[in-house]
């Protein structure tokens, strides 16, 4: 499974509410100057709460692209309003301030992410593609964290130096992001210990199908060991909002991982294992002419093609298994993520 | 990366039939005919040489990670490179022939770059010409008994230098064949228990001489019958020598030393196939019949029947009776090689002709793959031999290369409850790059695993791209200082991580990667798939190899934890003897790699130091390695009593060197896997070959150190 979820971790950090005491559109006031500003980034953040609403509460999937698409055009359109303000006389620092946010994030959404994090720097970081997922999310945290506070603090600087006292004001709004942001990291946390032994089983699945004994040990190793990892991570782990449902379903579909690597997926390797030791003793038989072979000879091979179909039946049985519970612990999981995002998300229609 | 060093071919030789041109005056038309044929054969071959050796310089500077420039320098060692190939000895060319062939010592550089085929000419001709003249005079030389009571001397001059003329070169090999056959019937009398006084060595004497005839002129005739003549074979040479010199594992391949050299990595093999043995008498006999091959389907040959003769297609036979085995597969592997018809002599007597053809055979073989065993003891360890870094040459998977087979042979050992393993890569000559990176991604979670360094390119992580492992327990390496190439960079990562104690000798010191190419520049190195079919390829140092710790086994090898002398004290030939070896050089360490914690060392240090110091075998291998080294060469008497005494000498010395002697242990025994067993069961025939593996570990005294220190390593 590849990673899909990047752009959910986006909506909180995004969330920076400053507002300014002065009233009116006096841009030769330092305040209005500043409410101006924060202003023409005008309803970027309420589109974003609206798509995040419209995917989090089952909206088809044409609709949510096209409001992603409008998040798009509005992170563009307060760009080219915040270009249109004129610079505080002589003083251009807040308005560059939040071009290059608006810029930052446009970048974000747009999974233009090459342009924020040194994409080579990260490859030469990691090892594979989860660890390049995990790796990637981890920068564009930290740079998104950066763009706020820096945005946070050139406000701050800049309303300090022409003496506005600046206060932060909830709006329904920002409260509904506050509860999205929270609701997405809570979901976040939980995805990623999923995520590890869902990518990791995806790597045993690829291998058992290439029938490569080594991939397939490492792999069921590796699934063993996030399975493991993350059941004690889940242990730690507290509800949301009195809500534990997301966690005891990332547990059952942990325990199904557990199993799988521990106790299945050594009868599959076995099967390979035999597999090679039959067509040995198969060659063996076949090279010895007819004439040669003896009842030792005959009754090794018997017993060998008893072996290798016993082999084939166990082998059989145990994919049909792991096949059927893998399939049943991702649908499971799927409904249960899709559920929790429903009930926790709140609605904003804009 | 290609590890493996194909052996060089040494010595050439053609045999010209011109001079029949005389006898038969009344066809002349027809021998014109056939006389401009051959020489516009030959002319083909030399040009193809001259344009071989001028897409090996074309080629070396835009791939090669480090070109040399090809100068006066380079032209003289090519030179000398070429002329150490075809007459090592120095018995075949005299001083004059060098001065003459000297004009080109330092302009074969032009020579090369020019296309221009002189040299190769004047080579050629000179090499024809004394090769036959060597064959005349052995003959004559073995017609008259060596007298042993003359006072005369092989000097060290006449050893080591070129005969002045034809009547020196007569008499080195006068005293080549004397020495022989001297050296042959003291052997004799010591083995017998006798003094050789003159009785003794006159009753030995002709059947020596006549072997020792036989044995010189079997190498000419294996030149001069060479299945694609003896122009082609220097050509061969030529190419060989220019690529030799601009570093130790640039090589040129003519198409069947590149698939013969392929299949020590894994893949498919041109063979007859057969395997060759000795009877009790030293004579090569045929030992084993590979199902399916030629040599099986032709139904004429069986175990136990020995070749009497080789002859090529359209050349004359090349008489192998009573030859050693390696000296016939010698004559069955030359170039060009591929149909000869074999005169056999069968158990009954009677002798029989088989004519074949070689075929692409699978190598299979299960001797030169991984082996597993369980070693039970006081603990039980794991052990795995792994010959060769041999790659899947059928499937992309890798589903036949030797990671996947030892993945498969540890998890058979995991369910014999082993607490720790040994994997054994002495003697390893290395092979895919990409089975070393594999393989150490058993043992190691995902992470970088090397680096990798072409001519233009910054250095590239080579990573373990597999999560997890197969065994996390304790694990020991034996190298010694034939573990080259893949097997020195499994050593150096697992060293590095702290995964693996390194038990033996320094390593080889190859830390270069080859591919082999066909000649063509327009190929591009990073997409080249390895299947393109050409006349000629060129085996090229495309990089250099380093440690996640940014230093290089280069030239120093891989330097054990735990030091143990090779049996001989001073160890192998080492990368840092070669005469164009690359220099080493260091990078920047990776930043992502994570160690695991140290291995205490210095604990196990201890651990070894008991048992070599009590081990016969140990002491006497240490004594070697502080023994002085070697004297140089001295004048060798040809006269029988100063002979006799050198000899006595020799063997009194000897009896106060204490050569290692391997005692069998009782700290363990030997046993197979569950699965091994089955096998053994179905097939009796692997019964032997697995007792003599068994006994081999048993009195393996670098087996019975690596058995202590891994139970040492168990928590």
């Amino acid at each position: 499974m590849k990673p899909q979820r990047l752009t959910l971790l986006f909506p909180v950090l995004l969330l920076i509410s400053i507002c300014s005491s002065a009233i009116g559109q006096d841009l030769q006031n330092p305040g209005d100057y500043i409410s101006a500003i924060s202003k023409a980034r005008g309803d970027m953040e309420a589109k974003y709460m609206q798509y995040m609403s419209a995917a989090a509460h089952g909206r088809r999937a044409r609709k949510v692209e096209k409001l992603r698409l409008e998040v798009l055009d509005n992170i563009n359109q307060s760009k080219y309003n915040t270009i249109g303000l004129p610079i505080y006389k002589g003083d251009n620092s807040l308005r560059q301030g939040s071009i290059d946010y608006i810029q930052f994030c446009f970048r974000v959404f747009n999974e233009d992410y090459k342009k924020i994090v040194n994409m080579e720097e990260l490859a030469e970081q990691s090892f594979d593609e989860m660890q390049a997922y995990l790796l990637l999310q981890e920068k564009i945290e930290e740079k998104l964290h950066e763009a706020s506070q820096k945005l946070s603090k050139t406000t701050h600087d800049f309303a300090s130096k022409y003496n506005v006292n600046l206060i932060d004001e909830k709006t329904p709004l920002t409260e509904k992001m506050e509860v999205a942001g929270n609701l997405n990291r809570y979901i976040n946390s939980v995805y990623l210990i999923f995520f590890k032994c869902n990518w990791e089983d995806s790597k045993l699945v690829e291998a058992m199908n290439a029938k490569k004994v080594n991939d397939v040990e490492q792999a069921r190793s590796a699934l063993l060991s996030y399975a493991n990892e993350g059941l004690k991570g889940l242990d730690t782990l507290r509800t949301f909002e009195n809500d534990g449902s997301l966690s005891t379903t990332c547990r059952e579909v942990l325990e199904f991982y557990k199993k799988a690597a521990d106790k299945d997926v050594p009868k599959l390797t076995d099967f390979f294992l035999k597999q090679e030791e039959w067509e040995k003793i198969k060659k063996t038989f076949d090279d010895k002419p007819a004439g040669q072979r003896k009842q030792p000879d005959i009754d090794a091979y018997n017993k060998g093609v008893k072996d290798i179909n016993d082999a084939g039946k166990s082998f059989n049985q145990t994919n049909e298994t792991l096949n059927k519970g893998r399939t049943q612990a991702l649908n499971d999981w799927n409904s249960a993520e899709k559920k929790f995002a429903d009930t926790h998300m709140p609605y904003y229609h804009g | 990366m290609r590890a493996k060093e194909v052996p060089h071919k040494a010595g050439l030789f053609y045999y010209f039939q011109a001079p029949i041109l005389n006898a038969m005056p009344r066809i002349p038309l027809l021998f014109s005919l056939c006389l401009s044929i051959t020489i516009c054969l030959q002319a083909q071959v030399l040009q193809k040489t001259a344009q071989d050796a001028y897409m090996i310089t074309r080629m070396v500077e835009k791939y090669h990670v480090q070109p040399r420039p090809l100068n006066d320098e380079m032209s003289a060692a090519i030179f000398n490179q070429l002329l150490s190939e075809l007459d090592e000895q120095r018995f075949f060319f005299t001083q004059e022939d060098i001065n003459k062939l000297a004009a080109y010592r330092y302009t074969l550089d032009d020579e090369i770059l020019n296309k221009r085929t002189a040299f190769l000419q004047l080579l050629i001709n000179l090499y024809k010409q004394r090769m036959l003249q060597a064959d005349t005079m052995i003959d004559n030389i073995s017609k008259t008994a060596f007298n042993f009571s003359l006072k005369e001397k092989f000097t060290v001059a006449e050893d080591t230098a070129w005969p002045a003329n034809l009547t020196a070169m007569r008499t080195k090999l006068y005293k080549v064949l004397k020495l022989f056959v001297l050296g042959s019937a003291l052997d004799y009398a010591v083995v017998r228990n006798k003094t050789p006084d003159k009785k003794f060595t006159d009753s030995i004497e002709p059947f020596l001489r006549k072997k020792a005839g036989i044995m010189i002129k079997r190498s000419i005739k294996r030149i001069m019958q060479s299945p694609m003549g003896v122009d082609y074979m220097i050509g061969t040479s030529y190419c060989q020598a220019l690529a030799t010199c601009y570093d130790p594992h640039t090589d040129y391949f003519p198409p069947d030393i590149k698939t013969n050299f392929e299949s020590e990595l894994g893949n498919k093999q041109l063979a007859f196939g057969f395997a060759l043995n000795e009877d009790d008498q030293g004579n090569a006999q045929i030992a084993k019949l590979a199902p399916g091959s030629p040599a099986f389907k032709s139904g004429g040959l069986n175990e136990g029947d020995k070749i009497q003769s080789v002859q090529w297609e359209n050349k004359e036979p090349i008489n192998v009776a009573n030859a050693q085995a390696q000296e016939v597969n010698q004559v069955l592997s030359e170039p060009g090689g591929t149909k000869a018809t074999l005169t056999v002599k069968k158990a009954d007597g009677t002798t029989k002709q088989v004519t074949l053809h070689k075929e692409k055979l699978n190598t299979s073989d299960d001797e030169d793959r991984v082996r597993g065993f369980v070693l039970k003891g006081a603990k039980t360890i794991g052990y795995i031999s792994l010959p060769a870094f041999y790659e899947d040459w059928d499937d992309d998977r890798g589903l036949k290369g030797c990671a996947n087979d030892v993945a498969k042979e540890v998890i058979k050992l995991k369910k014999e409850n082993i607490e720790g393993l040994v994997l054994d890569l002495r003697y390893n000559g290395g092979g895919s790059m990409q089975e070393a990176i594999e393989l150490a991604g058993i043992f190691i979670d995902i992470g970088p695993v090397g680096q990798i360094k072409s001519r233009t390119g910054k250095a590239e992580t080579l990573k373990d791209m597999n999560r997890g492992t197969i065994f996390d327990g304790p694990l020991l390496l034996l190298v010694n200082g034939y573990s080259a190439s893949a097997s020195e960079m499994l050593a150096g990562t697992l060293q590095d991580y702290n995964r693996a104690l390194i038990v033996g000798s320094p390593t080889y010191g190859k830390a270069t990667a080859q591919d082999i190419l066909p000649m063509d520049t327009t190929i591009n190195i990073d997409t080249y798939n390895g299947k393109a079919n050409a006349d000629s390829y060129i085996k090229l140092t495309i990089s250099r190899l380093y440690r996640v710790n940014g230093t290089t086994a280069q030239m120093s090898g891989v330097k054990p934890d735990i030091f143990l002398p090779e049996a001989d004290g001073e160890g192998s030939e080492r990368e840092a003897n070669e005469k164009f070896a690359l220099q080493p050089n260091t990078i920047d360490a990776n930043k992502y790699y994570k160690p695991y914690p140290p291995l205490p060392i210095a604990n196990l240090q201890a651990v070894a130091k008991k048992e070599t110091d009590t081990s016969s075998y140990f002491k006497a291998a240490f004594e070697k390695v502080n023994q002085p080294k070697k004297e140089k060469l001295h004048d060798i008497s040809l006269f029988l009593d100063d002979a006799w005494q050198v000899k006595k000498t020799h063997i009194a010395e000897a009896k106060d060197i204490h050569e290692p002697i391997q005692e069998k242990t009782s700290l363990f025994t030997v046993n197979n896997d569950a699965y091994q067993q089955r096998l053994i069961l179905a097939d009796p025939g692997l019964k032997e070959l697995n007792e003599e593996w068994k006994l081999n570990l048993l009195t393996d005294p670098y087996v019975k150190i690596a058995f202590l220190l891994a139970g040492a390593m168990i928590k």
